[in-house]
């Protein structure tokens, strides 16, 4: 084993080198310091030392040598080209060209011979056994059978792979664009995506690390990835050629944080960049610029899509920006399919090894895609690189060209002027108007947004877009009161002629009214209520006519202001002992609809809840992580209240009263205790404006023989105020709050003591006002809605059938 | 404390001169002051003279909180002209000046609320890229909007 033995000078000779290549490159400094410095002084921290030599085994390696040329190099090999394309990744012409040089650079890849006279591996060997390591991301052991060679001698070569391959080449491949080359990304720009001054594209990717020490997971591993990544931020060019990598920050971070650490505007900040002037409609701007996702900061640098484009010319600009940004996406999935190594989660204990490898993988890539004629980058050795010129700077120019960087409104007018380059039109007061289009519309009532639809092709697309319906939500809308009743001479089954009528909820109220036509299949359910109502749409259920002994309940929701609606088939089990309630709420975040569904099978299970989101089309099972409400609750089938994020329902346990909350972002249930002052009476929920009411219903008062309600709403710290009491005999039930605050209640009718009428109450004047509306009219219930667009990108009157229940 | 005034230069390189307390409810003018610190001019490429002498009255006004919301809204309707108040509401958008963009979005929906498609078209200089077949197939799916 001569040719490992002498790997530590090899390694000094290297480094020594290194040194030189620091002398001359200030970015190869940066990196390389990094990679070797440690090295040269001492191992880094948690990195053991090489796994202890296993005994000789005679593997007749220089056999292998000789099958290894028969296969593929032969003058006849048994492997053709394209064998060998795909298994090492790269032409024959080129691993032999790395080869040779290594061969001649690098001692450790040297053939040599040991004291015995034993010949050691070939440099064809080490090489293939690196590149394969590196393709197919398999264990150093993996290739022993074929290659005849022990885990450490495999895992050596990988090393001195990577070290020699950034020392021959990083200087050549993984450089920084020289003018030559600037110019020649901006033509290969400018003809295929026609972006002038564009130099790239700019992204991160994760490389998953297997095994990261468990004391830095934290840091490593963020909340939306499966396990510990470390980082990867590049620039590469529509060719796919990487002209920037900045590798090494951990996982846990984001890509603001990784692009305030990484190197790439240095050049910038010292005054060092190249002068990459272009002219874009008219104005010069100094340095090119990068196309970026969403997350990036809206500097001069990054070029970003327009989130909502309205105006033609901005429309445009996005779909080329976003085809355009492809460019890196497209280069990150032909790295990982090149070099599996760094698609699977990576088995290296130390950050300097993932880094070896990683900036390995990306010069070969640079290379593969120069030999196979890609790209094509003329490169003189003996020329200056950018950055390679030393210069000092004041603190204060630097701080004076960050500041140029970090100008978000040139950032603004760059975008402007690109979107405006590719149209051709320069229509400065339609501009404003598109600009401030979508900032309008969100104010814009729903009615005129359904008109607005065919006022051109880009607000149509606008509006129906999700983004916007749940930004339009966002801002206060009108606001609705909708009233449900029956006539009284209404026969059980004639479900057609229940009457759904909604008021405009402001000072006009109850003159402007509309009875917006019912969701088509609502006729034919029947028992159906009102469950609630949350961010503009109408919750109803009901069940179809049974069918011999089965019955399948529904639950139907209703946006009123677009008169859409979905049906929705609710779960049946067979076992069903006790209460099934159905709960609603829309999420405030995300703007999905949520059905939960609480079921107790029988009294051991406890309660099972499933929830349907209108996003996913489909009901699961909740896990009892989600704090399930315990087994000794009983639920009365009382009705619930959405406000904000939090759904409440009433729960009993024994005699004893509390209210459940749900929290619709998280699915967590939660339990609000009732005041003792308020466990003896009959309670009743409801919203006043975005504050919980509980309405406490005394009958008959001892010394008047009147009804009294006491009316208690929850403040913010949790505890309940009392708001006003109403004792009035003519009282029966309340119903709901309007606006301002005031109860609409039911009462009976004076005239006759069988039906009653809508009224509401005035809390100042003690006062009630008979509303004159809906009579004749029996078992009234009452509903508050905001408009919204809620629904507008779901095709109307669907049925979404249960399906499959996910565990 | 003595009270410092900043220099504001619109597109059209007209100079118009701000107490520093009163310019920094913009959020974009607290960011720069914050940064460059003593810096003599500030630049607003994309305001014109008009919209900024509107944007500088606002900024000087001197109005008890609770009267405010009252305020912006008389101000805006004072200028009740859709590109007026277009322009002013881009250049609050700019600026980062919450209240005002708000009022004037508002005064601006509040105006093309009930307007005609037309209306709607020629107000904002939108050109209808559509075939008339084409736009009542859009209509027929919200026919009872119409």
């Amino acid at each position: 084993m001569s040719s490992s033995s002498s790997s530590d000078s090899d390694n000094d000779d290297i480094d020594l080198a290194i040194n030189q290549i620091v002398m001359n490159n200030v970015r190869a400094a940066e990196l390389i310091k990094e990679l070797y410095d440690n090295n040269l002084l001492q191992d880094e921290v948690g990195e053991t030392s090489k796994i202890p030599r296993g005994p000789r085994k005679d593997r007749g390696r220089e056999e292998e040598h000789n099958k290894l040329v028969a296969d593929y190099f032969a003058e006849h090999p048994v492997y053709n080209d394209v064998d060998f394309d795909r298994r090492f990744r790269m032409s024959r012409r080129l691993f032999l060209r790395i080869v040779n040089d290594l061969d001649r650079e690098v001692d450790f890849f040297k053939q040599q011979w040991d004291a015995r006279g034993v010949k050691g591996f070939s440099p064809l060997q080490k090489c293939a056994s690196a590149i394969r390591q590196l393709a197919y991301g398999s264990a150093s052991d993996a290739f022993d059978e074929y290659l005849r060679m022990s885990e450490t001698t495999s895992m050596d070569c990988l090393e001195h792979f990577c070290k020699g391959i950034i020392f021959l080449y990083m200087r050549q491949y993984l450089r920084k664009p020289t003018a030559t080359d600037v110019q020649a990304i901006y033509a290969l720009h400018e003809q295929t995506h026609g972006l002038p001054g564009m130099l790239g594209s700019i992204d991160c990717m994760h490389w998953y690390w297997k095994n990261c020490p468990m004391a830095w997971r934290g840091q490593f591993h963020r909340g939306d990835h499966t396990g510990p990544s470390v980082i990867l931020e590049a620039v590469a060019s529509q060719d796919q050629w990487i002209w920037h990598a900045f590798f090494g920050v951990p996982g846990a971070t984001n890509d603001i944080i990784v692009v305030n650490q990484s190197p790439i505007f240095n050049d910038l900040f010292e005054n060092k960049a190249l002068d990459s002037s272009f002219v874009v409609n008219n104005t010069h701007y100094n340095h090119g610029y990068y196309l970026a996702d969403g997350i990036y900061p809206e500097w001069t640098t990054f070029v970003k899509a327009f989130r909502y484009p309205v105006e033609e010319p901005r429309v445009h600009f996005k779909t080329r920006q976003e085809s355009a940004r492809k460019d890196i996406e497209r280069t990150f999935a032909t790295l990982k399919d090149k070099w599996h190594v760094v698609k699977y989660p990576a088995r290296v204990w130390t950050q300097r090894k993932l880094s070896l490898i990683m900036h390995t993988c990306i010069i070969l890539h640079n290379m593969i895609r120069e030999d196979e004629g890609f790209s094509h980058y003329p490169f003189d050795p003996t020329e200056v690189l950018p950055g390679e010129i030393e210069t000092t700077i004041s603190e204060e120019d630097r701080a004076r060209n960050v500041n140029l960087v970090k100008n978000s409104e040139r950032h603004a007018n760059l975008r402007h002027d690109l979107s405006i380059h590719g149209s051709g039109k320069a229509d400065v007061a339609a501009d404003v108007a598109a600009c401030m289009a979508v900032e309008i519309m969100k104010r814009l009532p729903v009615k005129s947004l359904i008109q607005f639809r065919s006022v051109c092709k880009a607000w149509k697309s606008l509006i129906d877009s999700s983004p916007f319906i749940s930004d339009h939500n966002n801002v206060s809308q009108d606001h609705h009161l909708m009233i449900r009743y029956r006539p009284p001479c209404w026969q059980l089954g004639s479900e057609e002629e229940v009457k759904y009528v909604s008021f405009v909820d402001d000072d006009s109220f109850p003159q402007n009214k509309f009875a917006p036509p019912v969701p088509p299949i609502l006729p034919s359910l029947y028992g159906s209520g009102i469950i609630d109502t949350s961010c503009g749409l109408v919750c109803l259920e009901g069940s179809l006519p049974p069918e011999g002994s089965s019955k399948t309940r529904m639950v139907v929701l209703w946006n009123p202001s677009i008169r859409k609606s979905i049906a929705i088939v609710v779960p049946d089990e067979v076992q069903s002992r006790s209460h099934r309630l159905i709960n609603f709420g829309v999420c405030p975040e995300t703007k999905d609809p949520k059905l939960v569904k609480i079921s107790s099978k029988n009294d051991d299970d406890g309660n099972q809840v499933m929830v349907f989101t209108l996003s996913s089309r489909e009901w699961r099972c909740l896990s009892s992580s989600n704090h399930l409400p315990r087994k000794s609750l009983a639920f009365g089938n009382i009705g619930q209240t959405v406000i904000g994020r939090f759904l409440y329902q009433f729960v009993f346990e024994g005699e004893f009263c509390l209210i459940l909350s749900f929290d619709l972002t998280n699915e967590e249930f939660r339990e609000v205790p009732v005041p003792d002052s308020l466990q003896q009476s009959f309670l009743t929920m409801s919203k006043l404006r975005e504050s919980l009411v509980l309405i406490d219903y005394q009958e008959r008062d001892s010394t008047t023989g009147i009804d009294v309600f006491d009316v208690w709403m929850m403040m913010e710290d949790g505890a309940f105020t009392k708001l006003f009491t109403i004792k009035d005999a003519s009282v029966e039930r309340i119903l709901g709050f309007n606006k301002t605050g005031e109860p609409l209640v039911e009462i009976r009718s004076p005239d006759d003591v069988n039906s009653v009428l809508l009224a509401v109450y005035e809390p100042c004047l003690d006062h009630i006002k008979d509303l004159e509306i809906c009579r004749p009219g029996l078992c009234f219930s009452m509903c508050s809605y905001n408009e919204s667009l809620l629904l507008l990108d779901h095709e109307d009157g669907c049925i979404v059938s249960c399906g499959a229940v996910k565990g | 404390m003595s009270k410092k005034t900043l220099t504001l230069m619109s597109k059209d390189k007209q100079l118009f001169n701000i107490e520093e307390h009163l310019a920094v409810q913009s959020v974009t003018i607290r960011n720069m002051v914050k940064e460059d610190g003593a810096s003599s001019v500030i630049p607003l490429p994309r305001v014109d003279s008009e919209t900024l002498a509107l944007v500088i009255e606002y900024l000087n006004r001197q109005q008890a909180p609770e009267e405010d919301e009252d305020y912006v809204k008389k101000f805006v309707d004072e200028r009740g002209e859709i590109p007026t108040l277009l322009e002013l509401a881009q250049a609050a958008l700019d600026l980062d000046i919450k209240k005002l963009m708000d009022a004037a979005c508002m005064k601006v929906a509040d105006l093309i609320k009930d307007f005609t498609l037309e209306e709607v078209r020629e107000a904002l200089r939108i050109e209808n890229d559509r075939t008339p077949e084409e736009e009542k197939a859009i209509r027929d799916e919200f026919q009872w909007a119409f």
